[in-house]
């Protein structure tokens, strides 16, 4: 019998070489699942990137949020995160002595976290807030006529006790007679950080329908018998107003407007040294325009015409205002929000022109005088002010909101500070934080609550002091006068005090949820 | 003698069938992994560069051109902090094309600092033809780069297709885009 | 012979070995490159809400149409599809993704009927809507209280919560991305 035996050399080669295949092919499948794993894990740490940044962006709103009510801007902390869905945050908020304050918010989601920090800088109180103001003492002579409107309001709505005095007195007192509801008077606000002296006399008694407040130490005093709607508080808190700053823009040497043939300047930016309108000769100013001056005169029988309709009109001016007596102002438009004349010198400036002007006056370090001739509406503040007899002011409530809504914080500078790998096992921000679910508090809850001491006259003239937790006081919009006002202990500077107030109240008269009849008349309008 | 033969005969199908193996095997991990490559890549630079946008500045944004204008290039300041009470700005940067337009990069405007992103940047995104001058991918754009920016308000829209070509003869494309608004 | 059995059984455990391996990469690939997806979708969702005032943030992405600012139907609405996913089997619209904020529907007694839509009511932005994932109810416009009105012109914030749900190629998934929105007031810093 043949018995065949495969050479020796050959014998198991086969098996080395499949052996080889195999080996090779496996270390491809490993290399493969390698790269596929870390792309894969990096697309997953990508999407939850993505999940931490806007967790993260929600702590900052939610800092945000806790500062526009005054508290710190603190949610949270690393040792009590607060929860939103899936995902853990926490703000740290720094408060910096020039307003500033540096919030950091870590939100986790995934096995990423998310660190953005941002600036916010309190922002300067609108100065029209402040209505009728002087620093110095501010003496109302004889004649003078204040009280207040609302100028967001249909005119036949926006009754006050001054207007129908002027106006509808028959059929205000008709509607008192028939039971129709009478509005309340808008009060206008006349205040200084001095003393408040009110003259009148029987030839020309003086009308104010208004809140007088004077400053610390300060008094309210009437002489003769002035007609008087409203309330009047002393010793109230110092007002400090807000630094005017000039805006940057090249100014183009004297500008003397003497030609007799009305001169316009267009909307935009300008700038010019000492403007002089002579007589017999219209200077216009068309909005929107941001104008730039060192002074600014109108001559005997000039005029000053001001169309903002189509843009705000800001006159800057570096020096004093000189508004002789026999000058005409005009303003075509007639929206207070949308004039604004800004006088930064330290001397005296004179409004004598006759007319109508609409809008704020500002002078934080200078005194201005107002003729008999100039009506105003909106705001009057002035380091020093000074009426002649028979001056008709006019508060604009709707502007003083306006101002109110400047209040927000305004946020400065926003940046990425890191995005991390927990590198953790788990994809739950829990374990990896060692926090329990249970323990930690729901966003909108997680606002740090700091203690509040304030001191107010509230709206019937009672004066109150409140002590507990910021969230607990609920008086904000009942607040007259502030007296003073702690956080946590510390108290706060009378601007910062005001802003929070005054915020406090724009939220209240701004507008306000819809009720469902509002609703359905939009649907069917 | 035929078993020989047989045995032989086995021996050299296995062999060719292991060659075979081995060469599918190396062809799709190639492949595969050209893809995975890709996809990871374009991934990662749509992010990096929707991140860097998202901290700029909307004012520094130049150009910013909105559709069917579009910029292959650029050019933006972040916010580095907050010093002295002063806002303390980064230096001009630039993420865009190179002039060849196969790279995308990120560097410094004063060209002190460069680094290239990827360089497998296709001519036009993913199923626009060039020189057509019309919007074939209907992006509202027009023969627009395989990198395109356009801005609507604080809206930056970030387009990028990649494309590699393989030794096989094989394209592989992949395209991300996404939108991030300013946050400064 | 039996080394060529042993061959061959040796070579199929690896060619089917490494198939296995392609496979299932090829699967975590593409689960990744789903959720991928998603998450880019709904990262583009919130940064075109936040390119809108808040105060037409709710009109713009509610889930009714007779809101919309530039007229019905106009606006983008709640709903959303996603290049590259798949809806679920149960939506019909075609869409995937989906935009919760704090609603609340309202039946409404019109004063007068519009001859445009059908509904008789409207989703309405709530503070007294109860969704744990958005953290309701919750104060929204900065009063420190909690009403039953509409604030979709007031609020100060908006809890906004995006959901993709889509029919992936090895199952059902779904992602969700929240936060909230505000209006910051942007100083100059210039």
């Amino acid at each position: 019998m043949m018995i065949y035996r495969p050479l020796a050399a050959r014998r198991g080669s086969t098996l080395v070489l499949s052996l080889i295949v195999v080996l090779v092919v496996g270390m491809m499948a490993g290399s493969f699942m390698q790269l596929n794993s870390a792309a894969t894990r990096r697309q997953a740490l990508a999407v939850d990137n993505k999940l931490a940044f806007y967790i993260s962006e929600a702590g900052l709103t939610e800092g945000y949020l806790a500062l526009l009510s005054g508290k710190s801007g603190d949610i949270g902390s690393a040792e009590s995160p607060a929860i939103y869905g899936d995902g853990l945050v926490w703000v740290e908020a720094t408060h910096h002595g020039d307003g500033m304050v540096e919030m950091a918010s870590t939100g986790f989601a995934g096995r990423a976290s998310t660190k953005l920090s941002a600036v916010f800088a309190s922002s300067t109180m609108g100065a029209a807030r402040f209505g009728v103001f002087s620093q110095q003492d501010l003496i109302l002579p004889a004649g003078t006529a204040i009280d207040g409107y609302d100028s967001s309001m249909a005119e036949e709505e926006s009754a006050s006790f001054g207007q129908s005095l002027g106006g509808s007195l028959v059929g205000g007192l008709l509607d008192v007679l028939s039971g129709e509801e009478v509005p309340p008077p808008v009060l206008a606000r006349v205040a200084s950080n001095g003393n408040i002296v009110v003259n009148s006399d029987q030839s020309q008694p003086t009308s104010l329908t208004a809140t007088l407040a004077s400053g610390p130490l300060g008094s309210v005093t009437f002489v003769g018998d002035p007609v008087f709607v409203g309330e009047k508080f002393e010793d109230g808190l110092e007002v400090v107003l807000p630094t005017l700053t000039l805006p940057r823009i090249e100014q183009a040497g004297d500008r003397s407007v003497r030609s007799g043939t009305p001169v316009v300047i267009d909307a935009g930016a300008h700038g010019f040294n000492d403007v002089v309108v002579g007589a017999e000769t219209m200077l216009q100013l068309n909005g929107p325009l941001v104008l730039v001056v060192d002074s600014l005169t109108l001559m005997s029988s000039a005029s000053l015409l001001v169309d903002e309709r189509l843009g705000a009109v800001q006159i800057y001016v570096r020096n004093e205002v000189d508004f002789q007596a026999g000058s005409r102002f005009d303003q075509v438009g007639r929206e207070t929000e949308n004039f604004e004349l800004l006088i930064a010198g330290t001397g005296a400036s004179t409004l004598a022109a006759s007319g109508e002007l609409h809008g704020l006056v500002y002078a934080p370090n200078g005194s201005v005088n107002v003729g008999a001739g100039t009506e105003l509406f909106g705001s009057l503040v002035a380091e020093s002010l000074s009426l002649d007899r028979g001056v008709s002011l006019h508060f604009d409530a709707h502007l003083a909101r306006t101002a109110a809504s400047s209040l927000l914080p305004r946020l400065i500078s926003w940046r990425i500070d890191e995005m991390s790998n927990l590198g953790t096992a788990s994809s739950d921000p829990f374990v990896a934080l060692g926090v329990e679910r249970d323990d930690c508090v729901r966003l909108s809850e997680s606002s740090v609550q700091p203690t509040l001491r304030i001191e107010y006259w509230n709206k019937s003239k009672n004066r109150i002091v409140f002590d507990g937790l910021w969230d607990d006081f609920q008086g904000w919009t009942n607040i007259l006068e502030i007296i003073s006002l702690a956080r946590d202990g510390v108290p706060l500077t009378a601007e910062e005090a005001q802003k929070i107030v005054a915020y406090a109240q724009h939220l209240d008269e701004s507008v306000l949820g819809l009720t469902d009849d509002l609703l359905a008349g939009l649907l069917g309008g | 003698m035929i078993e020989m033969l047989l045995v032989l005969a086995l021996v050299g199908v296995i062999t060719t069938k292991l060659a075979m193996v081995l060469q599918q095997a190396s062809e799709v991990h190639r492949t595969e992994s050209s893809g995975i490559a890709l996809q990871d890549q374009a991934n990662r630079v749509i992010d990096q560069i929707a991140w860097k946008v998202l901290s700029a500045r909307r004012e520094s944004l130049t150009p910013a051109p909105e559709a069917p204008d579009y910029a292959v290039r650029l050019r933006y300041q972040v916010h580095m902090g907050f010093e002295d009470g002063e806002v303390v700005m980064g230096d001009p940067e630039v993420i865009g094309l190179t002039d060849t337009g196969e790279q995308v990069y990120w560097g410094l405007e004063d060209n002190s600092r460069t680094v290239v992103w990827c360089n497998t940047v296709a001519n036009y995104l993913m199923n626009e033809i060039g020189g057509d001058d019309l919007d074939n991918n209907e992006n509202s754009l027009f023969d627009e780069a395989g990198l395109a920016f356009d801005v609507d308000r604080d809206l930056v829209r970030i387009q990028l297709t990649l494309r590699r070509l393989l030794s096989s003869g094989e394209v592989i494309t992949f395209h991300e885009e996404t939108a991030v608004t300013c946050r400064n | 012979m039996l080394e060529l059995m042993i061959v061959i059984a040796i070579l199929v455990v690896a060619v089917s070995m490494f198939s296995q391996i392609v496979t299932s990469t090829a699967q975590m690939r593409s689960v990744s490159r789903e959720r991928s997806l998603a998450a880019e979708a709904a990262r583009n969702v919130l940064e075109r809400m936040r390119n809108e005032p808040l105060s037409d943030v709710f009109d713009l992405f509610n889930a009714s149409p007779e809101d919309d600012p530039d007229g019905l139907g106009t606006a983008p609405g709640h709903r959303f599809p996603v290049r590259g996913l798949r809806p679920l089997e149960s939506v019909d619209d075609g869409s995937v993704g989906e935009i919760v904020m704090p609603a609340l529907w309202v039946a409404l007694e019109r004063k007068t009927k519009s001859s445009a839509g059908t509904a008789d009511g409207l989703w309405t932005l709530r503070e007294d809507s109860l969704d744990e994932s958005l953290d309701m109810p919750r104060d929204l416009n900065g009063d420190n209280m909690i009403d039953a009105l509409d604030h979709r012109y007031d609020a100060l914030s908006i809890p906004v919560l995006v959901r993709i749900a889509w029919q992936g190629r090895y199952g059902a998934r779904s992602l969700e991305m929240r936060t909230v929105l505000t209006d910051f007031d942007l100083g100059d810093t210039r």
